[in-house]
């Protein structure tokens, strides 16, 4: 008889044990199958969204175009780019656009926005901008001066389909171009860029609005396989020559990229985990799968096998296991995660947290992969197998007596007389407690298996939650503190007629709430910044320097120069993103303009006296702060002020603060706002952060109830003889079941105990040092505090209720084997080996 | 004969129990008629399959005759649920197994005292009691060991205590000296024959052991299911 066919005789011999080893290699690996299919699928969705609605995926400009657009820089000859680009059979389709940036108002609101002009012809064959169009119509190649814009920018200016709007711009020869544009239809994407920032015309009437008769900005491509995106970008390349540079969708959308990366480092993170969890599961498994066989080894020495054929048969057995598992485990997880594939998960629930990923919808579609499902299956049957040494070695060595003995011999001690339990309750009690000590390598086991699944989702929940907290803490830190007190409708329209009456007063008021630790009056407006080379828009802040230094902590974030001084009007502090764009230094002059709240314009010119730099880019070239005193007189405020913003002595206590500060507030006609609302997409990873914290914990469940089944069922096997015992002299049935969940709970309780202490110790130690990830998001967030160094910290309303749920999950595993072992036939039970 | 003399602890009529394996069935017992009354020190004696270790089974309220009817201690087994059966088993039947079969997790003392538990009985009246047999037992000192810290025949005089010492209606052996050298078999022997005669106690006893069968006051032979001869000795 060969050894494969011993091996499958042994693991068609007890069906019962070799199904549950199978079903912890196939549960775990469908698990791990599963998860990735749905990062990759979410990725996938998002590139594919964002590519498709308008980047494209590879774009040509004029060299250096992409670093610093200006209308300098036109494609020079666009007749021969499209047609290199129309000989490549990699490449669907090409459009040319002419993009600029451009003022767009209605009435008293406006609005800086990305302006496109395209020619709907080929347009449609590379974006499908024009086709998200959900009110009134796309736009055609007769179209004249007619616009469609997102969905946000529709709110925000108030606009409709049919109004006019004006648009201001920078034009082709440097002078200020104005014109009229009636809005033709509205588009709706999901994605913020577009719906809240974007404006489409054609491509005639934007040549026309800037004064440049022919040529484009940028021709974009669809290709027929984003995946030969940078092939293709390199051919072009070579091909266009250096007065042409090609950019692929990678470095077009780096908030898109940011995503992915952010995504899959998340992923990573829940993959690592989840195979830890995994790994201690199958190798549980496996392990007491071999150790509970000793007296069957011990039989096959005694007749004659010869050890070193003993362990290849354990071998062997384990990878009929391990093979079946990943057929089952591969089958499932690529089936599960390819129904969904088709029929999507709808996670619109979290809808919010998912916004902060660009380009995600409500429904997720897992997309499995063959290259990912083999290299999780090969990891998988390596543990299996690896598992599988350790006692395979073990059954060689074996001595054939002391083994058909069983090893309980070998470990009988002497114990010290324990404590005579005093009643029947007790009794049962007493059992199961010295049946777990009586198996101390099963018990261990056991408790390793669980113990390490709790630290690993100990570490995972800490992980997310100390890196959410800390972008939160740092977020609110740098811009917007806990509260805001805003004029109603501010934010969506950021006009400087809003604005709050005698500020001073109301800062006073809270200044005395003891929740609060601080407050301070800010302005805050949209502002075309200028320096001699460049004009950029900007979010304008003028902050009270000592009142602010209470509030934010913006002056850590300085590198260059000095901060704002109390009182000092002339000087400004900018982003290091946005002295690079305006090309400014510290001591250089930068001329702000921004509308006054009368309506005029007004403008002033300030010396840069400091340049910060957060994780965000994003931020850093958006923002510029000038003492309040200065921002008045620019927009015009007198002594009003457009926001207050709070810092509050405990973040948690933001809801209810606000809740009792919103009727007080609301009678003057503003509003109170909390940081969720303030920093959505803060907001939105934290939830997301949730959804990803529920799927680690349903498979940690899983995994957990498992092992237990796994674990219990053994050791009611095993000991059908004793059971048998105990009901012949008469044990109840239901006193048969409190036996075994009392040791199981036993065993999962002090698992989990251990556990969370082993977790918790390595979440504090990394609460101390850190994580260092920057290396993988390092200064392409859009927000700033969004940190690269983690530090964990465990949180007790993440960590209480899953304890106690996984102490539930596995009473209710051992359930199958306490039932089994009330319903065994004394008489079959006694005659059992 | 539906109500049974009381006098007899167990009664059978036409018991049979068939086991079904796979295809074939095997009619291990075949229609048994036995009275055993109280006070008997009684030997089921035959070649291995001959029905005596089913017979103690049924006797036992481990398992349910197929057909035909038993009675122990005038209660009807053959329809009750697996509780009620357990039950029975608690209150009225001790059992000592070849393999001794103690709670290898509870200490000797504990293993004797398991069914008193069981039964509610008060701890101190439960815990003289269980010192006062093993006492009487010759395992004075012993109390505290597990069952490994025990030599065989130890260990089946503490099964011997944990039968006796409910005062069960009978205690059923199932080859109990098999696992015993002869001198250990022989005192066990004696004990319970000392147990019987001084305190009545009904002993059931499957066995090939011929030290056994010369102790005992009846014996049941048996073959193929049937009973083929029952010998009674004067004591």
């Amino acid at each position: 008889m060969t050894l494969a066919q011993l091996a499958w005789r042994n693991i068609g011999r007890n069906a019962r044990r070799s199904l549950i080893t199978l079903a912890s290699i196939a549960s775990g690996l469908a698990a791990l199958i599963f998860m990735w299919a749905f990062i990759d699928g979410a990725n996938e969705q998002m590139v594919d969204n964002t590519t498709r609605y308008f980047s494209g995926h590879v774009q040509v400009h004029a060299m250096g175009y992409h670093d610093d657009p200006s209308l300098d820089r036109t494609i020079p000859d666009l007749a021969s780019v499209l047609d290199t680009i129309g000989q490549r059979n990699d490449v669907a389709a090409a459009a040319p656009r002419f993009e600029g940036q451009a003022l767009v108002a209605l009435g008293e609101k406006s609005r800086g926005v990305f302006l496109a002009g395209v020619d709907p012809e080929v347009e449609r064959d590379v974006s499908a901008l024009l086709d998200a169009v959900i009110l009134g119509a796309a736009l055609t190649s007769n179209d004249g001066a007619a616009m469609l814009i997102g969905e946000r920018m529709a709110e925000a200016l108030g606009a409709t389909v049919g109004d006019q709007l004006s648009v201001i711009s920078q034009a082709y020869d440097g002078s200020l171009a104005a014109a009229r544009f009636h809005v033709k239809g509205i588009f709706r994407t999901k994605i913020e860029e577009l719906d809240g920032w974007t404006a489409i015309t054609p491509l005639a009437a934007v040549r026309e609005f800037l004064a440049a008769p022919s040529g484009a900005t940028s021709v974009a491509m669809r290709l027929r396989d984003r995946d030969t995106t940078t092939a293709t970008a390199a051919a072009l390349r070579s091909t266009l020559g250096e007065q042409y540079e090609v950019v692929g969708w990678q470095r077009l959308l780096q908030v898109v990229m940011q995503s992915v990366r952010f995504h899959e480092v998340l992923g990573y993170a829940v993959l690592l985990v989840l195979f830890v969890i995994v790994a201690a599961g199958v190798t549980n498994t496996v392990l007491m799968a071999v150790l509970e066989r000793t007296r069957e080894l011990g039989i096959l020495l005694a007749l004659g096998t010869r050890p070193s054929r003993l362990a290849q048969t354990i071998m062997v057995e384990a990878m009929l296991l391990g093979l079946g598992g990943l057929v089952l485990g591969g089958l499932v997880g690529v089936g599960v995660s390819a129904y969904y594939g088709a029929s999507g998960i709808d996670l619109s629930a979290y809808s919010r947290g998912l916004e902060v990923m660009p380009g995600l919808s409500d429904i997720i579609y897992p997309l499995p992969r063959v290259d990912r499902t083999i290299v999780l299956a090969l990891i998988v049957l390596g543990t299996t197998l690896l598992a599988a040494v350790y006692p395979s070695l073990r059954a060689a060595r074996l001595e054939p007596v002391s083994a058909i003995r069983g090893w309980e011999s070998r470990t009988l001690r002497s114990s010290a007389p324990a404590r005579e339990a005093r009643n029947a309750r007790h009794i049962f009690f007493a059992i199961a407690a010295r049946n777990v000590l009586r198996n101390p390598r099963r018990s261990l086991l056991t408790l390793a298996g669980i113990g390490s699944t709790v630290v690993g989702f100990v570490f995972i929940l800490s992980f997310f939650d100390g890196f959410i907290d800390q972008t939160i803490e740092n977020a609110t830190g740098y811009v917007t503190g806990h509260l805001q007190i805003e004029p109603a409708g501010f934010r969506r329209e950021m006009s400087p007629d809003l604005a709050i009456e005698a500020p001073e007063r109301m800062l006073t008021e809270l200044r005395a709430e003891p929740r609060i630790a601080a407050a301070a009056a800010r302005v805050q407006t949209q502002a075309l910044a200028s320096s001699a080379a460049k004009q950029e828009m900007v979010v304008l802040m003028g902050v009270d320097p000592p009142a602010e230094a209470q509030l934010t902590i913006l002056d850590r974030a300085l590198r260059e120069g000095a901060p704002l001084a109390p009182g000092d009007d002339r000087s400004v502090i900018v982003g290091r993103k946005l002295a690079e764009k305006l090309r400014v230094r510290v001591g250089e002059r930068l001329v702000v303009h921004a509308q006054s709240a009368d309506g005029s314009l007004g403008s002033a010119a300030y010396r840069i006296s400091g340049i910060f730099a957060t994780e965000s880019e994003a931020f850093d070239g958006r923002y510029i702060y000038i003492g309040i005193g200065a921002a008045r007189s620019l927009v015009g405020l007198g002594d009003r002020a457009s926001i207050i913003g709070i810092r509050l002595k405990d973040r948690r206590a933001s809801e209810s603060v606000r809740a009792a500060l919103a009727p007080v507030v609301s009678r003057a006609g503003y509003d109170v706002v909390s940081w969720p609302t303030l920093l959505p997409q803060v907001d939105e990873m934290d939830r997301l952060n949730r959804v990803i914290e529920y799927i680690v914990l349903a498979i940690v469940f899983g995994v957990v109830a498992l092992g237990v089944l796994n674990t219990i069922l053994m050791a009611v096997m095993e000991r059908t003889r004793e059971l048998g015992v105990m009901i012949a002299i008469g044990t109840r049935p239901g006193a048969m079941v409190r036996v075994v969940m009392y040791e199981t709970a036993i065993v999962v309780s002090a698992g989990i105990a251990i556990g969370y202490l082993l977790g918790i110790a390595i979440v504090e130690y990394f609460g101390v040092h850190g994580i260092d990830l920057s290396f993988l998001f390092g200064g392409v967030a859009t927000i700033p505090g969004l940190t690269g160094v983690i530090y964990t910290r465990a949180s007790p309303q993440t960590l209480v209720v899953p304890a106690t749920m996984l102490l539930a999950f596995g009473l209710l595993a051992a359930l199958y084997p306490a039932l089994r072992a009330a319903r065994l036939d004394p008489a079959q039970a006694l005659r059992h080996a | 004969m539906n109500k049974p003399a009381p006098s007899f602890a167990v009664l059978t009529e036409q018991a049979s129990k068939t086991y079904q394996a796979d295809d074939t069935s095997v009619r291990a017992l075949d229609g048994v008629d036995l009275q055993i009354e109280r006070g008997a020190f009684m030997a089921l004696v035959g070649p291995s399959g001959s029905g005596k270790t089913t017979l103690l089974n049924l006797v036992g309220a481990l398992d349910m005759p197929s057909a035909g009817r038993l009675w122990v201690d005038g209660k009807e087994i053959g329809a009750m649920s697996a509780t009620r059966r357990a039950e029975i088993r608690l209150r009225k039947i001790g059992f000592v197994f070849q393999e001794y079969n103690l709670i290898p997790v509870l200490s000797a003392l504990e293993n004797v005292e398991y069914v008193m538990m069981l039964q509610g009985v008060a701890p101190e009246e439960r815990t003289r009691r269980s010192r006062a047999m093993l006492a009487a037992l010759g395992l004075e000192g012993l109390e505290h060991r597990r069952p490994r810290q025990l030599s065989g025949g130890q260990q089946q005089r503490v099964a011997v205590a944990r039968a006796v010492v409910a005062q069960p209606v009978l205690v059923l052996a199932d080859e109990p000296t098999a696992n015993l050298d002869s001198a250990s078999g022989g005192s066990l022997m004696d004990l319970m024959r000392a147990l019987n005669e001084r305190h009545g106690v009904t002993f059931v006893f499957s066995t090939h052991d011929p030290m056994v069968m010369e102790r005992a006051r009846r014996i049941v032979r048996m073959r193929d299911g049937r009973i083929v001869a029952d010998e009674r000795r004067p004591a």
